[in-house]
């Protein structure tokens, strides 16, 4: 009985550490994906497009 | 993963536990080691759907190109071969005490270990090739990789082998049975382990579709 037992938890914790680790990839992605938005933000932001002079 | 839906397969595992340990009657001839046979038919009807999946996403993927097709016969497909996986390690703690061998080179075993290299080949095929010819392939691979299945559920009923005939008549033409309470038992299991599916292929599907966008943006970051 402690042998089925074993063999049944395995089975499970195998497809929970699974689920566990989709999990925890999904959310990787999704901080990567607004980390590398913002970068892109911050890239396409525009310079300044006007070069007055100093008139102190 | 919603919390209703994590609710639910909370509930389906616990009663599939119940179902297998408590409820179920003791088999008069295998004795204890019977009771993974819950676990082991549950995860090979699950691993038939993941795979039937694949199939019909691989199908669709041919009529209409879209990407999302791809990704989910691709999702399905690893889900299905982690199921298939793990049908072929319940197999072998079931055959142990039962045979006296962890494997055998019997029909039902032989065409399942094939069916799992296949569709192992098909993931392979997927991780290195990228592009609209190679999403085809893959397509294509996906549904031949199907037409195998038959070969799996036959094989124990037209060749003779050692594996048992649970449902319907075995090879031999006798009639076989399960005991309701083991059928209502393997029925709790099987619902568990299809919606434990469900939500690792909607999971598996989303990081798919991230992976695009990371991909994406990387790309525009790169020039």
């Amino acid at each position: 009985m402690i042998y089925l037992f074993w063999a049944y938890w395995l089975v499970w914790a195998a497809l929970v550490m699974y689920l566990v680790w989709l999990h925890h990839r999904a959310r990787h992605l999704q901080q990567e994906i607004t980390r590398l938005e913002a970068e892109l933000r911050e890239r396409r932001q525009p310079g300044p497009h006007t070069m007055a002079g100093d008139r102190r | 993963m919603r919390r209703l839906e994590a609710g639910a397969l909370m509930v389906a595992v616990s009663l599939a536990w119940y179902g297998s340990f408590l409820y179920a009657p003791t088999e008069r001839v295998m004795g204890q080691v019977q009771r993974i046979f819950y676990v082991h038919l549950g995860l090979w009807g699950a691993a038939l759907l993941a795979f039937l999946v694949t199939f019909l996403s691989g199908i669709q993927y041919l009529r209409v190109r879209e990407a999302y097709w791809d990704e989910l016969a691709g999702a399905s497909a690893e889900i299905g071969v982690l199921f298939n996986g793990l049908v072929i390690l319940t197999g072998a703690v079931w055959a142990k005490p039962t045979w006296g061998v962890w494997w055998t080179w019997e029909p039902q075993l032989t065409s399942t270990l094939l069916q799992q290299l296949v569709y192992l080949g098909y993931l392979v095929l997927r991780a290195v090739s990228e592009g609209d010819r190679a999403r085809r392939l893959a397509a294509v691979v996906g549904i031949l990789a199907f037409l195998n299945l038959p070969l799996v559920f036959f094989s124990v009923r037209l060749l003779r082998g050692v594996h048992p005939v649970v449902f319907g008549p075995d090879p031999a033409g006798r009639p076989t049975g399960v005991e309701p309470a083991m059928v209502h038992a393997l029925g709790v299991t099987s619902f568990a382990f299809v919606l434990l599916y469900s939500a690792l292929v909607r999971l598996r599907l989303r990081i798919g579709i991230l992976e695009g966008a990371v991909r994406a943006l990387r790309m525009e970051l790169n020039g």
